[in-house]
């Protein structure tokens, strides 16, 4: 191996000198073998470009951002069937719990997990010693640490319960289909109480699920007790409901999916990000993104609507709705459509399935439009919004521009087979039956 | 693609493991693919395809498996119980990797995790006075000034500033105290001023002739990164908060010249005129060109899975214009991407601050704490949770080298101007949090290492 010799001249007295004063060792490790003569390293290649072509292409999706959309159903499926795996490395690893998870690299994360960065907890920590709540800390931990334990087994059990497997399938594609959709997570999770501003936005998120309580059922209960669960260290009441709800979802039936849920034994989302939010004390309405999972939680988020119907008091959810492209995560189309989704949605099972299984990809395609383009208006000269609203506003967006038109939305009615159009027209989709298209316009409930 | 003959391999890994590792593997080197389960590789858990492929590769970024064969050619890989061979079309042996036991692997493993903690396994030089608590950043003076200086933050709310002599000697010059931990710190382009990032929610100046330590930006929570722009044009300080804004400032003005919404907390960011990226909470990444003025440039998913921790811009090596960034997450890998990459397959991602733990091959990952730049070589450092810090060529795709283990995580390393020194912080990073937190015996180090031929880019290049 030829040396050669990179320091320039008046680098070279110090780094004598350097060398002398430091003990210096030469370069090891790694070996002069490495890769010598050889003109390419081929198998660097599998980065990329197997990820458009090959049967197994997830794990390589990293390189390329195109390559998202031309993810087949295979490979969301893949992906699904990878979670567990994934979740397990991720447990057993000690890597640091507290973070988001991507479906893969470069597709978007999963709803609606935060990110939590030790920097935070760190000086969460440091003024609880200041303020001699280090014990409520601690609680707040061990309480937050079960919440991510229970959000990875969530996805852990994916294999299990085909009704939540069929949805991040669908998820997954939807997403990939749009390419990428600039997630934006929840409203923060008001952590740390020296940002005590975030606390407000988690509660609005709550006030407006404690609003659709009806439609849940029992978990309105936790709703409600999450309204009061503000930031950390003010002593927050744990919440016991809910691991309860989380563990056993009591969805009283009304929601489809919530039926669903409890058919498999598996709880899901829906009600699981109320619980969410009741442990990270300000998770928020962000619970949005749960639609996802398809049920309940925020419906607001989920459908868009929250903005105008929210009945918390005092806190900007219209604001946070505005400015959270996650509103439009997945289904922003359908402000337009049904302001009112909410009672219908889940009510009657159609409107949802539209949402969920529907185009609601297409809609995360209008944020990702809007986000990559010029339009982005990001920095009119001086006046900067001071609120997400100029950046990536539903209003920024133009859904038309995007999206060739709300029918392609739909199935058409002659279009669904007999089962299809039967589970459509039931109040609630018979488990195992769920239709995978999205319902005819005609059918929903508005 | 995928010339993989490897379909009679089970979807459902019930092969035995031994079936298995008697299976001849081959793979079109291209793309490596097709191959859904391989259980019992090195682990139960390495039971994809993928998850081989990954093995491959690490083992050969710190150069145990080299290929000499051109991205065009075929070869055939052969995995057996006993290694990986690999072959070209002509059956030729190009390559042959032992699977199992260290042998091959280097003396690694000789030295690995277990042996007792060490403060200065790699012996450098320690910075004297060092601070109390953990080190949140280093950064050295810019290549302007005739004396080289370095300045560190803490979490005891402390900014500290040191002399480096030509002996890497160091001497403390000055101090500066924030009402809360220090995050950030950066330098003025002249090497004049230094600012400063705090959980006090503003950002100082501090004016290293007149040591004059004011205000000059306010947030509504923490802020986590400060950066110096100094454009053609204009110069301003760039604040990135937990309030999920990113603040440009005049210095002489209580307001911001500019507010720019973030979809999440900032987690990360880096400036190199006149490109600016942040990285945020829930994986959001931002590109902001500054020329002019600041404009968002791009948004990006993000090429990796998990919660972003580090960014660090790169220069192209003929331009020397700003072109990509390697992106560190809590999940011991590092993504370099390229901004315009005229060939995707000129972004990837590689692992990095993982060792295997005692238990069932079980790999333990850690958080890539920082990323920094050779000033120099263009080449590379990351350091870690494991109390180890890595030199690699991106370029390569190679380790240059690993450094022994330290007995606390790394939290911050960064190079002066010449590229001669290495600065790098071991002290705690919270990455077991409060459990793993006793300040007692945390005693924070910052060590000097002279580094230029350590960092000179992999000959292959």
């Amino acid at each position: 191996m030829a040396h050669r010799k990179f320091p320039p001249k008046k680098d070279m007295a110090s780094l004598k000198q350097l060398k002398q004063a430091f003990h210096f060792q030469d370069r090891h490790g790694g070996g002069g073998d490495r890769g010598s003569g050889s003109r390419h390293v081929a198998f660097r290649d599998s980065f990329g470009s197997g990820y458009q072509q090959g049967n197994n292409p997830y794990k390589w999706a990293s390189s390329s951002p195109q390559a998202g959309s031309s993810q087949t159903t295979a490979s969301a499926d893949d992906i699904v069937k990878n979670i567990p795996k994934e979740i397990e490395i991720w447990q057993t690893s000690k890597t640091w719990p507290f973070s988001c998870i991507g479906f893969e690299a470069n597709l978007p994360s999963f709803p609606d997990i935060p990110d939590l960065s030790p920097e935070e907890l760190r000086l969460e920590a440091y003024m609880a010693i200041q303020q001699n709540t280090l014990d409520q800390y601690k609680l707040k931990v061990s309480q937050l640490a079960e919440q991510y334990r229970q959000w990875q087994e969530q996805l852990k059990v994916n294999s299990t319960d085909p009704s939540l497997r069929h949805r991040l399938v669908r998820a997954i594609k939807n997403s990939c289909g749009q390419q990428k959709v600039f997630r934006q997570s929840s409203e923060s999770l008001a952590f740390y109480s020296l940002g005590g501003q975030t606390a407000s936005t988690a509660s609005s998120g709550f006030g407006t699920g404690a609003s659709h309580s009806s439609v849940f059922g029992g978990s309105s209960a936790s709703f409600a007790q999450n309204v009061s669960f503000s930031g950390f260290g003010q002593g927050s009441s744990p919440s016991a409901s809910s691991t309860s709800v989380f563990g056993g979802n009591q969805n009283s039936g009304g929601g489809t999916f919530g039926q669903a849920g409890a058919n498999t034994g598996g709880s899901f989302f829906g009600t699981s990000t109320s619980a969410v939010l009741n442990q990270s004390g300000g998770n928020s309405g962000s619970s949005t993104s749960f639609g996802f999972f398809g049920q309940t939680s925020s419906g607001g988020g989920l459908f868009g609507q929250s903005p105008a119907s929210s009945s918390s008091p005092a806190h900007g959810f219209g604001a946070q709705a505005t400015t959270s492209p996650r509103t439009g995560g997945l289904f922003s189309a359908l402000p337009n459509q049904s302001p009112s989704a909410q009672g219908s949605v889940f009510g009657g099972a159609s409107q949802t399935k539209g949402a969920m299984f529907g185009q609601s990809g297409g809609f995360t395609n209008v944020f990702q439009n809007s986000s990559s383009g010029s339009s982005l208006a990001a920095f009119p000269g001086s006046g900067m919004p001071t609120s997400n609203q100029g950046m990536l506003s539903p209003g920024n967006v133009s859904f038309g521009a995007t999206h060739p038109g709300h029918d392609s939305l739909y199935t058409a009615v002659d279009k669904l087979t007999e089962e299809e159009k039967e589970q459509f027209e039931a109040k609630t989709f018979s488990f195992g039956k769920i239709p995978l298209r999205p319902p005819p316009k005609e059918m929903i409930n508005i | 693609m995928s010339e993989s003959s490897t379909e009679n391999l089970t979807k459902d890994g019930k092969e035995t493991v031994d079936r298995i590792l008697h299976q001849k593997v081959h793979f079109k080197l291209f793309y490596v693919g097709s191959v859904v389960e391989i259980s019992g590789l090195n682990s139960t858990r390495r039971d994809t395809e993928a998850q081989l492929v990954d093995y491959i590769e690490e083992k050969q970024i710190e150069g145990k498996l080299k290929l000499l064969v051109s991205e065009d050619d075929k070869v055939i890989i052969n995995v057996s119980r006993y290694g990986i061979k690999v072959l070209d079309t002509s059956g030729q042996i190009t390559s042959k990797m032992s699977l199992f036991g260290g042998t091959s692997f280097g003396p690694t493993s000789v030295f690995g995790s277990t042996t007792t903690a060490n403060t200065n396994p790699m012996k450098d030089i320690e910075v004297t006075s060092p601070p109390d608590d953990s080190v949140s950043c280093v950064k050295f003076s810019p290549g302007v000034l005739p004396s080289t200086f370095l300045i560190a933050s803490s979490w005891d709310n402390k900014v500290s500033c040191w002399e480096v002599q030509q002996s890497g000697q160091t001497i403390p010059k000055a101090q500066q105290t924030h009402a809360g931990p220090v995050l950030d710190v950066d330098w003025s382009d002249d090497g004049t001023k230094v600012f400063t990032a705090s959980c006090d929610k503003t950002a100082k100046l501090w004016d290293l002739n007149s040591n004059q330590f004011v205000q000059v930006a306010q947030h509504d929570a923490p802020v986590k990164t400060v950066h110096w722009i100094k454009a053609q044009n204009y110069s301003c300080l760039m604040t990135g908060s937990w309030d999920k804004t990113l603040k440009f400032w005049d210095t002489r003005s209580a307001n911001p010249i500019l507010t720019v919404s973030l979809p999440e907390r900032c987690y990360c960011a880096d400036v190199k005129y006149p490109m600016a990226v942040v990285g945020t909470a829930g994986r959001g990444l931002i590109i902001y060109q500054l020329e002019n003025q600041p404009q968002e440039f791009k948004r990006m998913e993000s090429p990796l899975k998990y919660q972003h921790r580090c960014v660090s811009i790169f220069l192209d090596k003929k331009s020397n214009a700003p072109t990509g960034f390697a992106l560190g997450s809590i999940e011991g890998r590092v993504a370099i991407q390229y901004v315009n990459a005229t060939n995707p397959k000129d972004n990837f991602t590689f692992k990095c601050h993982r060792s295997n733990g005692t238990t069932n091959n079980v790999q333990d990952i850690y958080a890539v704490n920082d990323i920094a730049f050779h000033p120099v070589h263009g080449t590379l450092a990351t350091v870690g949770s494991d109390g180890r810090f890595s030199f690699w060529d991106k370029d390569a795709r190679t380790k240059l080298k690993t450094s022994e283990q330290f007995d606390q995580p790394i939290t911050t390393c960064n190079f002066n101007a010449q590229g001669n020194i290495f600065a790098y912080a071991s002290s705690y990073d919270w990455s077991k949090g409060h459990e793993g937190y006793d300040p007692q015996k945390m005693k924070p180090h910052i060590f000097l290492r002279p580094c230029f031929d350590e960092l000179k880019p992999s000959k292959r290049t």
